[in-house]
């Protein structure tokens, strides 16, 4: 299975929220969008979802356009939007019954998948409490178990940890790396760390524009040599140095580890790049690795 | 497609049925009822047929039949108001998006929503023919309850429900009835098809519109009544609805009306099967329109603030809660509400109260809807209910600001009253200043939404529509009753509101 975006743009009054984006995704992969707020994610997840058009260019799902005939993408898709949508006094087991009844499920096949999904998510014991009781995890976890339904071949998925404790997202994250293996999988986040260890593609977008696209060892390989290390005195105004990817009190001052192309500072050393290094790197810029 | 629009309508139906409003309108209806059973010795009934030539109240069927009637036109109003919620609640849960993705046709989804409000308005239809027969059985004990016109009026009704229910989807989808103004333009609608269609059944003769368009089922329930009274009396049937007056005064010495000979007439059948395809028609059409949310994004440059601008000035609640009642209507409505008021002065007095009042109460629905329930919609009650004074402050600001608002409402017709000498017709009016910010606040505050306050607040303005007297009928004790039980409720929101029933638990454990 293969998705191939054609210079896609889409605008909203004056600004552009995608301008002229073009890759491919193919199965088996795990793509993670990535930038700012703002940077255009939600509306290319949305694009991809079939809940948007896009103002020109074109989404091919294996060479069919999905934008004349969205129902190629509507059979093969299973969506989990930023904010889980759910009917807050039904049941987990209410709920994923109805889903499943307007994805087209036959009653026994219906039955089933929400059987074995309620097992893997670990919800079975909950399956009788309503969803307004559920906690931000839970009610994520139901969320992934609607789009998993109908046993989709693509995943798109819009922002699956914010507003989840380090465990939860851990647990997400390792639920949505099993998907990967058989489907194409499209997350967009803006935390790095979700899809670090599991991405095997990478989009980094900004203002609508898409910088680069690729593996994330490529990433972490352009940002080589523009990441520097260094202290600087505990009344310093990090706030004002630009391109900060962490920072941390010590007594003898504030340690920064800072992405620049010229050094910043006499003391500053070069270290190796983290992929979050080189996702602010990418987006500091304005440069395209396309 | 018969799985997905049953699994759509009974996902929603589940869902509003969990509601703590469901119960109100549960409660609602079985309060109505009391409404519904006609009483002669009343000022005001729900029915009078010949109230000279046969005895009002007479016969168990006279409640069954009485039922049906205010049902008939009560319900679209009440029914496809409350029932207006469906679709919206998509949107805000995010299933719109979902539904989109699941590849679900626009067609089942339309038609699973006008089945789950079809749902909604069955049970509630059930509730107030269940409790029809509990008030029959009080009345009139040990009488035989006429089970074929139990029938005959439930299912006689059940086109009408789903007349109703694609109507209130159609409020929701098509986009001129979306957002503030488009829901009171939508309101207004509603009210004026019931309207014509209530006089179209009442003119004599009957139009062949008014029979086959009778979606109040009025027009053959007083054929029905006209074929019963002619042979006895050998004149026409003089039906009331609503009536007040000396006419209601039962004589008892006069003869019994049994109305339970009634059945489905061949203009009847034709008709409702005409609506139940007219109600097809208009699903398919309301389809077209579904999923079709146009984000409109215009960047407006953010005004530059004047830097020698005087510092945030904090106003006092009542004066924050004032501009904040006005921000919930556009400028453009606001100059149709203030021609409105402004009418009343210029026109008969009569006329203002009766028709141009109740209209400018419709259209400010929106200054008054929020009243004890926009914290909770926002989110900003977790915030404030730390600060137990500022939140219960903020609610009596609310109230003050509303009352103040219906205050200027009132005053063209109080003026008018005044100019002709007849003050004590006022009193009700000013009695209504206080009831509706407080029965706002206390809706606000208990159900967190503001529908149910919209409900109860759109009764009202019809009542005030089809029986203008009540209001000004009001004397200075009614007023008292009504002040004091304004009062309370007013109390009962602000001690929920501050928690102090949680001292209150303290001090019964300890």
């Amino acid at each position: 299975m293969e998705i191939t975006l054609k210079n896609v743009s889409k605008k909203f009054g004056n600004k552009y929220a995608l301008s002229e984006v073009n890759c491919t995704f193919q199965s088996g992969s795990m793509i993670g969008i990535v930038g700012a707020n703002g940077a255009g994610k939600s509306t290319l997840i949305k694009i991809l979802a079939t809940i948007l058009k896009p103002d020109s260019g074109d989404v091919l799902l294996d060479h069919v356009s999905i934008v004349q005939h969205p129902q190629h993408m509507k059979k093969v898709i299973g969506y989990l939007p930023q904010n889980v949508a759910l009917y807050p006094n039904l049941s987990a087991g209410e709920f994923l019954c109805y889903m499943a009844s307007i994805k087209g499920l036959n009653k026994k096949e219906g039955k089933r998948q929400i059987e074995g999904l309620l097992q893997t998510l670990h919800l079975k014991d909950v399956e009788h409490k309503r969803l307004s009781q559920f906690s931000g995890g839970m009610k994520q976890r139901v969320g992934i178990a609607v789009a998993l339904l109908g046993n989709p071949k693509v995943l798109v998925i819009d922002e699956p940890t914010v507003g989840l404790d380090p465990q939860e997202r851990i647990t997400i994250r390792n639920l949505l790396a099993q998907q990967a293996e058989k489907r194409i999988v499209i997350l967009s986040t803006h935390i790095i760390s979700d899809i670090e260890a599991i991405a095997s593609d990478i989009l980094v977008l900004k203002s609508g524009r898409l910088l680069y696209k690729g593996t994330p060892q490529k990433l972490i390989g352009l940002a080589k040599g523009s990441v520097w290390k260094y202290m600087v005195p505990k009344d310093c105004n990090i706030g004002s140095l630009s391109g900060v990817s962490s920072f941390l009190q010590t007594d003898q001052g504030i340690k920064v580890r800072q992405v620049a192309r010229d050094r910043p500072s006499i003391e500053a050393r070069k270290v190796e790049p983290t992929l979050e290094d080189a996702c602010i790197f990418m987006m500091e810029g304005e440069s395209s690795y396309v | 497609m018969f799985k997905r629009i049953y699994g759509i309508a009974k996902a929603d139906f589940l869902e509003r049925r969990r509601r703590f409003s469901f119960i109100i309108m549960i409660a609602v209806a079985v309060i109505s009822i009391f409404f519904f059973v006609p009483n002669p010795e009343a000022s005001v009934s729900s029915i009078t047929i010949n109230p000279n030539e046969f005895a009002q109240m007479s016969d168990i069927s006279w409640i069954l039949f009485a039922t049906s009637i205010c049902v008939g036109v009560f319900f679209p109003i009440v029914g496809g108001t409350y029932i207006k919620n469906g679709v919206e609640t998509d949107r805000k849960y995010g299933l719109s998006d979902l539904a989109q993705t699941s590849g679900i046709k626009k067609s089942e989804y339309i038609f699973g929503k006008i089945l789950a409000n079809f749902f909604i308005l069955l049970v509630l239809l059930i509730v107030l023919f269940l409790g029809s027969l509990f008030m029959s059985v009080i009345k009139f004990p040990g009488e035989r309850i006429p089970v074929k016109m139990l029938w005959v009026v439930v299912i006689g009704s059940l086109p009408n429900l789903i007349f109703c229910a694609t109507v209130a989807t159609g409020l929701e989808i098509i986009p001129i009835f979306k957002g503030n103004i488009g829901r009171n333009v939508g309101t207004i609608l509603l009210f004026s098809i019931m309207i014509a269609n209530i006089v179209s059944a009442v003119m004599k003769p009957i139009s062949w519109i008014g029979e086959i368009f009778d979606i109040t089922n009025l027009a053959w329930s007083i054929q029905n009544i006209e074929d019963i009274v002619f042979p006895i009396s050998g004149k026409h049937a003089d039906v009331a609805v609503l009536s007040g007056g000396i006419a209601n005064h039962s004589d008892s010495s006069l003869p019994a009306l049994i109305l339970d000979d009634i059945g489905f007439s061949k203009e009847f059948v034709v008709g409702k099967v005409f609506i139940l395809f007219l109600c097809c028609i208009v699903a398919m059409i309301l389809s077209s329109w579904a999923f079709d949310e146009k984000r409109v994004y215009k960047s407006k440059k953010a005004k530059e603030l004047n830097p020698d601008r005087k510092a945030l000035k904090i106003r006092n609640s009542v004066s924050r809660e004032l501009g904040m009642r006005c921000r919930n209507i556009s400028l453009s409505w606001k100059v149709v509400l203030t021609l409105l008021w402004a009418l009343i002065f210029l026109c008969q007095s009569k006329t203002g109260y009766s028709i141009v009042f109740p209209l400018l109460c419709i259209g400010c629905t929106p200054l008054f809807a929020d009243i004890g329930c926009r914290e909770y919609q926002c989110g900003m009650n977790t915030v404030l209910s730390i600060t137990n004074t500022r939140f219960v402050k903020q609610l009596v600001g609310e109230w003050v600001s509303a009352f103040i608002i219906f205050l200027v409402m009132v005053s063209p017709l109080l003026f008018g009253f005044i100019k002709e000498n007849e003050w004590d017709k006022g009193i009700g009016y000013i009695g209504l200043s206080i009831l509706i910010p407080s029965l706002a606040a206390i809706l606000g505050e208990y159900t967190e939404g503001s529908r149910a306050f919209e409900l109860i607040f759109i009764v009202i303005c019809y009542t005030m529509l089809n029986i203008p007297s009540l209001i000004i009928s009001i004397t200075m004790v009614k007023c008292s009753v009504l002040i004091f039980v304004s009062v309370i409720m007013l109390l009962v929101a602000c001690v929920k509101r501050s928690k102090l029933y949680g001292i209150m638990e303290k001090i019964s454990a300890s």
